[in-house]
């Protein structure tokens, strides 16, 4: 273009003759010039074929990392809440139908439920596509046979997709095939953006004389008049500015992809690069992540009507949003019912039947994936200690994780429901209460939830990860278990006394008990249950305050605790997930074991890249944790946490401990049962005191997230190094079943107390050990 | 002193109810605590999940509401596992033999899920752990294992053998005999 404007310029306002000569200098000139833009213009083509060949064939797009819950198993004698199965399936976008025909579909009855699972390929093995009968009885899993009747020992339904760590760009898609296309897929694409498509090359002549007449008229660049083939060359390789330049590339770049690759494989492509949508930051790319954004479905069991809706949105995503704008989405969509059937695609029943249809379209709270950020916070600090950003969001990693969504939505619920009822008690000074919580399966070491604040999908400050704060009487478990490794037994009798302890700086540390009282000579295991301050600091300073540190590194705290004496009253800050780590050991008799939250990481094609495997290492005796264990479970039954079972059922074992930081400012506690560890922190962001103490408000939540988990009692075994004996409560001595204030209390062998008390004499003992010794 | 005369002196009432216990037929049961005192703690036994890996281990219950039983050491060799552990150990023993090492540990650590206190995963993740040379977490894995086996004698000998093993292929031979005495304990 440029080139032929000085010839017309310098044609004006001159003699005939001059003009003769300068005329055929000029055609010379631009016959050169013309050769000149052939040969650049050739150059530029091959320039472009070759980006065209180079992209179009090696990594298309940037894959994010998917992230995923742990998979649901399902076998005979699984205890197993009905609504929360339900709700696992909705999850996973199944329909609820009369018959189950098809992958992703369930019969749902009140004592079966017929699931046609979708299969899914596990790096350790392929799980099929099955036709499970699944029979309840109760709140168990009775028993599960396949569609010939076979009794099914075990069974895993697919995991839930909980997110993804994405690039800078924010695109996400999920690739599909053309074969996944679901069914008038790409009839309706064709019939609705560009008719031509499989006999132009490329561009469309009739299209772009058609924008051309729509430009001209309105004064400026509105219509494209673009094929498929331009519509992909445009998001694949071009900016996405409206201007005529990119207009004249884009027509040389379509003939040229057109050219060298099939329909088939252009379409491909398409249905993968096509923008479709907005979740906040999140681009929405490809039909395959479409189908899930709006259907929570994977794409090849979309119906037509839902087929239609997608394909009307190519035109504009936003303007027709079904979400926000449900009645341009259903106008645009049955536009394209009824281009399909004035095409002969569909017939006219189809196209009513699909007219009358809702749009289908999924709540996005609904959707599970964006719904864990605090969890998936913790994923994505684990995998970048391993794995850089870009292989992170660009290299289609699956990352397997122990998320459950049942215990997860338990969790939230437990602290939204009791901070709103804390709230509604305590009125002003608790209106920005907030909490983080971790609950982790005690024996795996897995963690299944993690709440970051009271609204959980809101991504923002992780409490269970980053809210460090002083943790009060937690700590005490590790002073009185230091203690028992010294030789201390669970009545040894401690002095609840006032203690002042000089420190470095001249001044003294003067613990306080909570009740002001001072209570004298107290059995271990009481002093513990019932959180006295300063027989704990009595026994803490007789043992050593560097017993304690070592032992609270053992548990699995990793920063090393500052050796002050105040320590022993938990003035060291840790985050629920660090008291978590120790818990965890106390729950697992002694053995601690890394917390988890990612099982496996695969690449694209499922080959294993990295595994986080379950390892334990025993850092205590598991009689020195029996006898803690013992203590733990009296805080429940007649300690600081008794108000537990006024909710909880008595035939349920669980132990735990209350914490309450100095002046108030952090409500803690941490417990568990035989197969849920949780630990709860409430407070105030701003550090402000709180009119209740870790069991007021802490334990709350937690009593709150155990009715609903309902889990498992805590059993403990007696180890061969310990018995059980009956003493007198009041003064630790050696007693009898039958005498009064007696009961039986733990004690490692050759620890036991070597005085009766008087009762016992009068009477047989029944120690069966005490019997065995003197027999030898 | 004073204690041998107590000892004697309740020696004859007490034997015929104890001679039961010592022997550990199995099937004694002890009697039932029955405590007034609400505000009791005591340890119970082994647990009994519903479904899963149910064990003979006793368990007392208290008629009141605030007491659980103390733990009584019965044996459990004959745990009743759930067809799901069953099948994934099998899977993982099949993966294990034809060299599939992390398929093995996915299906133990499935197994592990469901039936966390089953001594017999233990027994194989430690055993994998062996296998590929990682002597100190196959020791403590194993160890893991005996903790879960309290009660089950045959287990725990098996246990205790694997641990002589590992220890005797890392070299340790003082402690791989140390571990085959507490074996032959059993």
């Amino acid at each position: 273009m440029k080139k032929k404007r000085p010839s017309k310029r310098s044609n004006r306002g001159r003699g005939a003759k001059k003009s003769k000569g300068l005329l055929s200098k000029l055609l010379i000139l631009l016959l050169k010039l013309s050769l000149l833009g052939l040969v650049i213009g050739g150059v530029g083509l091959i320039y472009l074929d070759v980006q065209i060949q180079q992209k179009f064939e090696g990594k298309r797009w940037a894959l994010p990392a998917k992230v995923y819950a742990r998979p649901l198993e399902l076998y005979p004698g699984q205890v197993l809440d009905r609504a929360a199965l339900k709700n696992e399936l909705k999850g996973l976008g199944y329909r609820f139908v009369n018959r189950a025909s098809q992958p992703g579909m369930v019969e749902w009855a009140s004592t079966r439920a017929r699931i046609h699972t979708r299969g899914f390929a596990f790096p350790d093995s392929d799980e099929p596509a099955k036709r499970l009968l699944v029979s309840f009885s109760s709140n168990q899993v009775a028993s599960i046979t396949d569609s010939q009747g076979r009794a099914v020992p075990l069974s895993r339904l697919e995991p839930i997709l909980i997110g993804g760590i994405y690039p800078k760009d924010n695109e996400d898609r999920d690739l599909i095939r053309l074969d996944q296309a679901p069914e008038y897929l790409i009839e309706a694409l064709v019939q609705i953006e560009d008719r031509d498509y499989y006999n132009h090359y490329g561009i469309s002549l009739r299209g772009i004389a058609r924008a051309m007449v729509v430009n001209v008229k309105s004064g400026r660049f509105v219509q494209g008049g673009s094929t498929l083939t331009q519509q992909l060359i445009k998001n694949f390789y071009l900016t996405s500015e409206r201007t005529l330049a990119r207009k004249l590339l884009e027509i040389p770049m379509a003939v040229l992809l057109d050219l060298h690759y099939s329909k088939d494989e252009i379409l491909e492509a398409y249905l993968n690069e096509v923008y479709l949508g907005q979740s906040g930051s999140r681009a929405v790319h490809g039909f395959g992540l479409a189908s899930q954004y709006f259907f929570a479905q994977p794409i090849d069991e979309l119906k037509l009507h839902q087929v239609a809706l997608l394909a009307g949105l190519v035109k504009g995503p936003s303007y027709y949003d079904p979400r926000r704008r449900p009645e341009r989405a259903k106008e645009r969509r049955d536009l394209v019912l009824k281009v399909l059937q004035e095409q002969g695609v569909i017939t006219l029943q189809q196209r009513v039947a699909a007219e009358k249809r809702p749009l289908g379209v999924v709540k996005q709270r609904s959707l599970h994936k964006g719904a864990y950020p605090a969890y998936l916070d913790l994923v994505k600090r684990q995998l970048r200690e391993e794995y850089p950003e870009e292989v992170l969001n660009s290299e289609g990693l699956r990352v397997f994780t122990s998320l459950d969504p049942m215990v997860q939505a338990n969790s939230e619920a437990a602290l939204s429901k009791t901070i709103a009822s804390l709230q509604k008690r305590h009125g002003k000074p608790v209106a920005e209460l907030q909490g983080g919580m971790v609950v982790t399966d005690p024996q795996t070491g897995e963690v299944l939830a993690l709440v970051g604040g009271k609204n959980a999908r809101y991504q923002g400050f992780n409490r269970a990860l980053d809210a460090r704060r002083p943790v009060g009487s937690l700590v005490k478990p590790a002073v009185y278990l230091a203690a028992i490794e010294q030789g201390y037994s669970l009545t040894s009798l401690i002095d609840d006394e006032p203690i002042s302890v000089p420190l470095s700086d001249g001044s003294s540390w003067v613990p306080q008990n909570f009740d002001r009282i001072s209570h004298g000579k107290v059995p271990l295991y009481l002093a513990l249950s019932k959180s006295y301050n300063q027989s704990t600091a009595h026994l803490g300073m007789a043992i050593g305050v560097g017993k304690v540190v070592d032992m609270l590194e053992r548990l699995g705290v990793e920063r090393e605790p500052k050796p002050y004496p105040s320590l022993l009253l938990g003035a060291e800050s840790m985050s629920p997930f660090e008291i978590a780590s120790a818990y965890q050991t106390i729950a697992a008799n002694g053995f601690r074991t890394p917390m988890r939250a990612i099982r496996l990481v695969t690449d694209v094609e499922g080959v294993e890249l990295s595994r986080y495997p379950f390892e334990v290492s025993q850092v205590v005796s598991a009689e020195n944790m029996h006898l803690i264990q013992y203590a733990l479970q009296s805080v429940t039954r007649e300690g600081t946490a008794r108000s537990i079972y006024s909710r909880l059922p008595a035939s349920l074992n669980v132990a735990g401990k209350t914490g309450t930081s100095n002046d108030q400012r952090d409500s803690w506690f941490a417990g568990f049962a035989a197969n849920r560890m949780a630990v709860v922190w409430l407070g105030l962001d701003e550090n402000g005191k709180l009119p209740f103490t870790g069991s007021g408000g802490a334990l709350r939540v937690w009593t709150e997230l155990m009715t609903r988990e309902k889990p498992d009692s805590f059993m403990a075994v007696q180890p061969e190094g310990v018995e059980y004996l009956w003493v007198e409560e009041q003064t630790g001595l050696l007693s009898a079943e039958h005498c009064e204030g007696v009961r039986q209390i733990p004690f490692i062998k050759g620890t036991a107390p070597e005085n009766y008390a008087e009762c016992s004499e009068k009477q047989p003992s029944k120690s069966l050990d005490w019997f065995k010794r003197w027999f030898r | 002193m004073t204690n041998t005369f107590r000892n004697f002196f309740v020696l004859g009432i007490s034997t015929i109810t104890l001679v039961g216990c010592v022997n550990n037929t199995g099937s004694y049961r002890p009697p039932v605590v029955e405590r007034g005192d609400a505000s009791q703690v005591v340890q119970p036994a082994e647990p009994a999940a519903i479904g899963v890996d149910v064990s003979p281990g006793v368990v007392v219950q208290s008629s009141s509401d605030n007491s659980v039983a103390v733990p009584v050491a019965t044996p459990m060799t004959s745990r009743a596992k759930n067809p799901a552990v069953i099948a994934l150990l099998k899977n993982a023993s099949n993966q294990k033999n034809s060299g599939q090492m992390s398929a093995a540990e996915s299906s133990l650590e499935r197994a592990q899920r469901i039936a966390p206190r089953d001594p017999e995963i233990y027994y194989e993740l430690a055993d994998i752990r062996r296998l590929e040379g990682q002597w100190p977490q196959a020791e403590q894995l194993a160890l893991k294992g005996t903790n879960m086996a309290i009660g089950d004698v045959i287990m725990l000998r098996r246990l205790w053998l694997l641990i002589a093993d590992i220890r005797e292929q890392s070299g340790n031979h003082a402690a791989a005999r140390k571990a085959r005495q507490q074996a032959m304990q059993y």
